[in-house]
């Protein structure tokens, strides 16, 4: 005899994969277009909005930007169908990792995430800055 | 006596299917393009197994708060009437009154950050959909928050009404977590919380920011100064002022504490450590931090608006 919490609980973990498989199947997503120069800046522009980007560079991809502002890094990345955003000092950025698709920028605070940009080989990590 | 210390049924269980039913007929909608609906898979299954692990968590604190219910009406200074015609108005008060506490636990729930700590993953989700309404707390049991229900106990209400009209706020405030429902008449939008009002409380547009904590009624907003209305010109950006980094449901349900345990130890003074347990989300030590009132002022003096409107 299965006790009535856990028949309420599989049940309920049952009706639960049964939605996660519709919203799947019916694929409406945000539109979530690839980000460029102005979408970079407007998007850090609401969630950093007193720091104002000298130079912004955008991830091959389109799925992730970095902006210098001053001695702080701002980067946009990718999550599902929106963006997060995160700044750190500018020499942080060394702590990232060279991948064959370009770079992986790990945060490991509690808010957490994973910043990949695409960027090609030959091109210096960090950017190099006017 | 015991018929008015236990509720004969949980009347959110009940409502589960009806839960399920409108989360499909939502997604249903944005499917074929009939409304405003966004769902994002992994989004989705995150806010459900946070609604999932809630109900778990509830189970295991439920003997305290229950018994605790109990015992304060036990020691209850009124004989209010709960049958017949004169239950009607006890009812009422009720009503008013619960909504009334869970006003100031939500208000609470977001200027303090140990209370915080336990609501953010409710509003962790750069969505706005039915599956958020079920995005709950695993800790606000611990916590404590549910002693500002006690006063209801000792004033006299049994403990089986003040748990259905919890159930009920909880279920109403479930379909209001949508886009796709825009406006209710005038008169409604003034009275009720609404698809809208609490749109504006999702919202992380400075704006908006802690605004609208009404459970059934927007009434006490307008009466204590946090109301915001929806406006067409600014739409609503959802989520944490940070948002979080991926759809991990353990961090989503913790990462707060987690923060406030990093910042315990970072605290230099008794008064440090104070505000990082009790002071507003945002709080930091010199000053700069991004707490909902400095993120709003900062923003009004940018834009020149005024950081607290009056109420409409």
């Amino acid at each position: 005899m299965v006790p009535p919490f856990l028949l309420q609980l599989g049940i309920s973990a049952g009706f639960i994969v049964l939605m996660v498989v519709l919203a799947a199947v019916a694929k409406i997503p945000r539109a979530t277009p690839s980000l460029d120069d102005a979408a970079l800046r407007r998007l850090l522009a609401d969630d950093f909005p007193e720091q104002v980007p000298e130079q912004v560079w955008i991830a091959g991809d389109g799925k992730a930007g970095l902006a210098a502002a001053g001695k702080t890094a701002l980067i946009a990345f990718r999550l599902g169908d929106g963006y997060v955003t995160r700044d750190l000092p500018w020499s942080d950025l060394f702590r990232a990792h060279r991948t064959p698709d370009g770079i992986q920028l790990p945060f490991n605070g509690p808010g957490g995430g994973l910043a990949r940009l695409a960027w090609p080989g030959e091109a210096p990590w960090p950017p190099e800055r006017p | 006596m015991k018929d008015l210390e236990h509720a004969p049924f949980d009347v959110v269980t009940l409502a589960v299917p009806a839960f399920v039913l409108l989360i499909v007929l939502e997604i249903g909608l944005g499917w074929l393009k009939r409304a405003p609906v966004r769902y994002e898979t992994r989004d989705t299954a995150t806010s459900l197994l946070l609604g999932l692990g809630s109900t778990v968590a509830g189970v295991l604190t439920a003997g305290i708060v229950g018994g605790a219910t109990i015992w304060a009406w036990h020691h209850r200074i009124l004989d209010l009437p709960v049958a017949g015609w004169p239950a009607v108005g006890t009812w009422i008060a009720l009503f008013l009154l619960e909504d009334l506490t869970y006003y100031v636990f939500h208000r609470l729930s977001h200027e303090r950050r140990f209370w915080w700590a336990a609501h953010v993953n409710h509003h962790s989700s750069q969505h706005y959909n039915l599956s958020t309404a079920l995005r709950q707390s695993w800790t606000g049991g611990v916590n404590g928050s549910w002693l500002l229900w006690l006063p209801l106990a000792f004033l006299g209400f049994p403990p089986a009404m003040i748990f259905v009209q919890k159930g009920i706020s909880l279920i109403y405030q479930f379909w209001i977590h949508t886009e796709a429902v825009r406006r209710l008449p005038a008169p409604l939008e003034y009275v009720l919380n609404t698809p809208s009002h609490h749109r504006v409380h999702h919202a992380r547009n400075p704006r908006y920011l802690d605004r609208n904590y009404g459970g059934i009624l927007i009434i006490w907003d307008r009466m204590f100064g946090s109301f915001e209305a929806e406006r067409d010109d600014e739409p609503c950006r959802y989520g944490i002022v940070r948002n979080l980094g991926d759809f991990n449901v353990l961090r989503a349900a913790f990462h707060e504490w987690w923060a406030i345990g990093r910042d315990l130890l970072a605290a230099r003074s008794l008064r440090q450590a104070v505000m990082a347990v009790f002071g507003p989300p945002g709080w930091r030590a010199d000053g700069q931090g991004d707490t909902a009132v400095a993120l709003r002022a900062r923003w009004a003096a940018r834009v020149g608006a005024d950081p607290n409107p009056p109420a409409a």
